[in-house]
């Protein structure tokens, strides 16, 4: 009688664990991709498939998209498209792509634009060989870039002669989105993206607590400035000290080259990051900020009511839209102050 | 009556024991740890208490001190790993993408934030 009744309470006790346990914590795996660092975590579903099946989707989902987009991979459509400066026939994700690209190109009057390809290759930043470029080199690669240069539609594409195209600045953004369609066809309810410091939530933690998400601080990136509390949405930051290099002249040029001048940005903002619905957005809205700077941006951030932006400054400013003010926690010594848009 | 409060003193204390043993072996060894993947694959994990150096591969050079970890060399043309200095917060990463290095502090304790957007190889 004793026996049983010890064999129960430990059988009692591990089952009550076990119940506990199941939904403490989350799946998460680690992966190269898009040439950086990419991070998901999510909290097994309920029903359906089981987690290793979600993350090899993932993983292929992430494998699938850079074979056709990498500027480096041979095989790549994009490869293709720049090597022949054209292309009879556009996968889905390319077509959609373009179409994006060219609303935010318009958008913020062209400083987001995935023509300015050839700009980037000759600073050397995709290709790991950074240099500075001469002026005669920038004046002639401006023939070939501008979006407006590019005809495409649904099916087919056409590129100036020597054009490029790149989706670097956006690519992330629409990974993130198509992952996050999978793992919600796939009945998850809770997830973490990080995909290269781009952010994708998915419902909100399965405590019923908002997702915190830190706001890198761009003079010290591996610390944050401040958070924000959200649920289901894109965090996504772009800045130029994510990559950059020091010119033989001394000076610091960083990866986001101005369309409009061939010529890394440089003004007095430190970083931009794009809260909204739609992470392609966020991604191409991000580096479009970026470039048009503090004042210059204010008629973009008044085209996309629906999206809230923070715009950190190199004097220690974070300007935020009223909307997500109440959902920012400050935690440094910047000084907040607020946008109306 | 005495058998059967000795049977209820003996329910109570084995059910908290079983309860407290699960409830450790769940929240995983106390303390904090650095762990080293490789192309995805788990190299080594390593006490943040204990200072020691480590060859990975023979491309990245870990060394644990004084409760930090940082790379002291790297095979890398850039070297950006070596630059990122030291970490000890749960979540801190220091990555060399040439060598597809991955050194990651893991730990209990609690983290203000779930992830960092704009955050470089040194955050989550």
């Amino acid at each position: 009688m004793k026996k049983k009744i010890l064999l129960l309470n430990l059988i009692l006790g591990l089952i009550i664990i076990s119940g506990c346990a199941s939904n403490k914590k989350p799946v998460e795996a680690q992966y190269f991709a898009f040439d950086t660092y990419m991070k998901v975590s999510f909290f097994e579903p309920k029903v359906g498939k089981t987690s290793a099946e979600i993350t090899g989707l993932l993983i292929n989902e992430s494998e699938r998209l850079e074979n056709l987009l990498s500027v480096t991979r041979e095989s790549s459509e994009v490869f293709e498209i720049n090597s022949n400066g054209s292309r009879e026939g556009l996968s889905a994700d390319v077509s959609s792509l373009l179409l994006l690209s060219k609303e935010i190109w318009e958008k913020t009057g062209g400083a987001f634009d995935v023509s300015s390809y050839p700009y980037t290759k000759a600073w050397g930043f995709t290709t790991g060989t950074e240099r500075v470029p001469d002026k005669e080199e920038l004046s002639r690669l401006k023939e070939c870039v501008g979006f407006s240069k590019i005809s495409f539609d649904d099916k087919s594409i056409s590129l100036p002669e020597n054009g490029m195209v790149d989706f670097g600045g956006i690519a992330k953004g629409y990974l993130g989105d198509v992952l996050a369609e999978k793992l919600i066809e796939n009945k998850v309810e809770s997830a973490m993206l990080s995909l290269g410091g781009n952010i994708r939530v998915i419902g909100n933690k399965p405590t019923g607590e908002l997702w915190k998400i830190g706001i890198a601080d761009p003079e010290n990136p591996t610390s944050i400035c401040g958070y924000v509390s959200v649920e289901n949405t894109n965090v996504v930051t772009s800045g130029g000290y994510e990559r950059f290099f020091v010119g033989e002249d001394g000076k610091e040029y960083c990866h986001i080259i101005d369309p409009k001048t061939g010529i890394p940005v440089d003004n007095n903002v430190a970083s931009v990051t794009v809260i909204g619905e739609c992470g392609a957005i966020c991604d191409a809205l991000s580096t479009g900020v970026y470039v048009l700077g503090e004042e210059g941006c204010e008629p973009v951030l008044s085209a996309f009511p629906e999206y809230s932006f923070i715009i950190i400054t190199k004097d220690k400013k974070i300007k935020i839209s009223d909307e997500i003010k109440d959902s920012f926690t400050l935690s440094g010594e910047y000084k907040v102050e607020e946008i109306t848009e | 009556m005495k058998r059967y409060r000795g049977d209820i003193f003996l329910f109570i204390l084995v059910f908290v024991i079983a309860l407290i043993a699960g409830l450790l072996f769940l929240n995983g060894p106390l303390g904090t740890t650095v762990r080293v993947t490789v192309d995805g694959e788990v190299f080594g994990e390593y006490s943040l208490s204990r200072d020691t150096t480590i060859d990975i591969c023979g491309t990245n050079t870990l060394v644990i001190e004084k409760g930090m970890a940082f790379l002291s060399e790297a095979d890398c043309p850039d070297k950006l790993c070596v630059k990122m200095g030291r970490i000890y917060k749960k979540g801190q990463t220091i990555i060399c993408l040439p060598n597809k290095v991955v050194v990651e502090i893991m730990g209990e304790e609690a983290d203000i934030v779930d992830g960092v957007a704009g955050g470089v190889y040194g955050t989550k």
